[in-house]
């Protein structure tokens, strides 16, 4: 388990990361979100041992990551939102030039490489030189560089930043592929959606701190006070407007074409009481349905629609 | 096992075609040029023989060449080691792995060397020349290759210092470029300031151990005063010894400006390693509380 207690980074007067605490539990996908400039990186950097905390913790298990950073650093895999390469260098030399940093015997590293470059699926690439790769294969790479040592945490800052939607697919893939392996990822996102799929909790940091914690569909709970219900009748839109209208609890009605969606403020019996009532009017009912929050919208909310 | 930058560096520099046309450019100068000496030393004697003290000559420029080269050439690559991986955006994925930042500083510091270590290694069989024809003892030789990796050492480790430093590479290097200029020259200048002060007051003694304090850090003049120990020259003690009442203690210093010189090269790389260690140390701050 990570866990963050108190964690405060200031840069002279200006306060980077400002009493933040969370806690991230094993296996899971954790996904920060915030704008540009609320501490995301800052945060994952000291994460990984790169910054100093100014105050505050970071425990992985029991041991505080801010006092023995060396001990930790074999437990964590780092990957930037750059790739950083080395010409006239080949895939294997540069994983094996990582493993190396990572003393890893060498004797095992040929197996080590071999298996982490069929995750990443770039085992047809491993004789080729690094800076000849496409970004996205770059990226992937980098990704296997963080396993190289096989850590239990990954620290992913903005791992699909600049990759086409297809490498982007590909990274998800793999990513999925090593949450089956039990590794906890704490990852860094712009693309909200694609977080929002993949995670098990997300962190939404705003300003230095944590606005909000959990997973998306409990965040929509906490911040929403109305549950937001579409309803999508086989025609007869007026009468469902209609009769929508005279319920209590029932407001912010908004007919579309082909749906109606209402602001609902009340217990999931009187969700039900007013499905009953559209049936007994005889509407044929095609669905009926509360509108799931997605991430964006979470994250316009909490941040005030700031940059993301 | 082997430092994994050192061994990455290798690689890469012996994979550049850079490396081989700038170390063949380098011997075919050394070989043409000690062969046109040669040439021209045989040519001043009317039986076309070899005449030994001319290959003593050969020895010193050649010596000559190879300082030059540790202070042109190490800069240039030193000055780029960490500054590099800044620009190349590795430097971060370097200080997560398991190495410590004295083993990366030593990496890099030892592979700014490597290729200076090619380059002077390479030389050797022109070198042989002048210990062939020249009677330069085998040991003199040693002593020079000795002189000359220290000072590479010194000026590598000070070039890393600043990589460390400054984030673009060419201010690194232009800074070391002056820091060698100071040093080469700058202490003359410092040495006849000395002077001035002595010849103006008259009555005061004159300052034996501050002139020696200034040169000590000058490669150029501990050069001289290799030679001048190898080769039975004067240039050094010509300078230097033209007073009567002298110490002891200073003449002895004064002939052994070359001994004191490296002594202050293994002194300033053993310090600017570890500043430099220091410096990319991301949670350095800890050792303060």
């Amino acid at each position: 388990m990570l866990e963050l207690k108190q964690l405060v980074k200031r840069y002279g007067s200006f306060t980077a990361v400002d009493h933040l605490s969370l806690t991230i539990p094993d296996g899971s996908i954790y996904g920060f979100v915030g704008p540009n400039g609320a501490g995301k990186t800052t945060t994952m950097r000291m994460m990984a041992g790169l910054l100093r905390a100014t105050e505050g913790s970071i425990l992985l298990g029991d041991v505080d990551m801010t006092k023995n950073p060396r001990m930790l650093r074999a437990k964590i895999g780092y990957m930037p939102d750059f790739f950083g390469v080395y010409d006239n260098l080949k895939v294997t030399e540069y994983m094996d030039f990582y493993a190396g940093a990572y003393e890893i015997p060498y004797r095992e590293r040929g197996e080590i490489i071999d298996n982490l470059l069929e995750i990443v699926d770039l085992s047809h690439k491993k004789n080729d030189y690094v800076d000849a790769l496409s970004r996205g294969m770059k990226q992937r790479l980098c990704l296997a560089r963080s396993l190289v040592h096989d850590p239990s945490l990954l620290i992913l800052d903005e791992p699909a930043s600049g990759l086409d939607p297809r490498a982007r697919v590909e990274m998800k893939e793999v990513l999925k592929q090593l949450q089956t392996l039990g590794k906890t990822v704490v990852i860094s996102s712009h693309i909200l959606p694609e977080l929002a799929e993949m995670c098990t909790e997300v962190g939404i940091i705003h300003h230095g701190t944590l606005a909000a914690q959990g997973t998306v569909h409990d965040i929509m709970r906490k911040l929403t006070q109305k549950r937001m219900i579409c309803v999508r009748p086989l025609g007869q839109v007026e009468r469902v407007v209609a009769i929508l209208q005279e319920l209590p609890a029932v407001g912010g009605i908004t007919a579309n074409v082909a749906d109606i969606t209402f602001d609902f403020d009340g217990t999931d019996e009187m969700l039900a009481d007013i499905l009953r009532r559209l049936v007994e009017a005889e509407i044929p009912i095609l669905s009926f349905q509360e509108k799931q929050g997605n991430l964006e919208e979470i994250f316009m909310q909490v941040t005030g629609g700031e940059d993301k | 096992m082997m430092n994994p930058v050192l061994r990455r560096e290798a690689i890469t520099t012996m994979r550049s075609w850079k490396t081989y046309g700038a170390l063949v450019v380098f011997l075919a100068v050394s070989a043409v040029g000690a062969c046109l000496y040669i040439n021209l030393a045989m040519y001043q004697n009317y039986d076309m023989s070899f005449d030994p003290a001319a290959m003593v000559w050969l020895y010193v420029v050649l010596a000559a060449v190879q300082m030059g080269l540790v202070m042109l050439a190490v800069p240039a690559i030193a000055a780029g080691s960490i500054s590099g991986e800044r620009e190349r955006q590795t430097l971060d994925l370097l200080l997560v792995t398991k190495m410590r930042p004295i083993s990366i500083i030593l990496g890099k510091w030892m592979a700014s060397l490597l290729y200076l270590l090619l380059l002077i290694f390479a030389t050797l069989p022109v070198f042989a020349i002048a210990f062939y024809f020249g009677n330069v003892s085998i040991g003199n030789l040693a002593l020079l290759l000795v002189f000359v990796l220290c000072t590479a050492c010194m000026v590598g480790a000070v070039s890393v210092f600043f990589s460390c430093i400054f984030k673009r590479t060419i201010v690194s290097i232009v800074l070391m470029y002056l820091v060698i200029g100071l040093l080469c020259f700058g202490t003359l200048v410092l040495l006849a300031f000395l002077y001035l002060g002595v010849d103006s007051s008259g009555n005061r003694p004159f300052p034996y151990l501050q002139e020696v304090l200034v040169l000590i850090p000058n490669p150029g003049v501990a050069f001289f005063s290799l030679m001048d120990m190898q080769m039975g020259t004067n240039v050094v003690n010509e300078m230097l010894r033209y007073r009567s009442n002298m110490p002891e203690g200073y003449i002895w210093m004064v002939s052994h400006l070359w001994l004191l010189h490296l002594v202050f090269d293994v002194v300033i790389t053993i310090i600017f390693t570890a500043l430099s260690a220091y410096v990319i140390n991301p949670v350095r701050e800890k050792k303060k509380g």
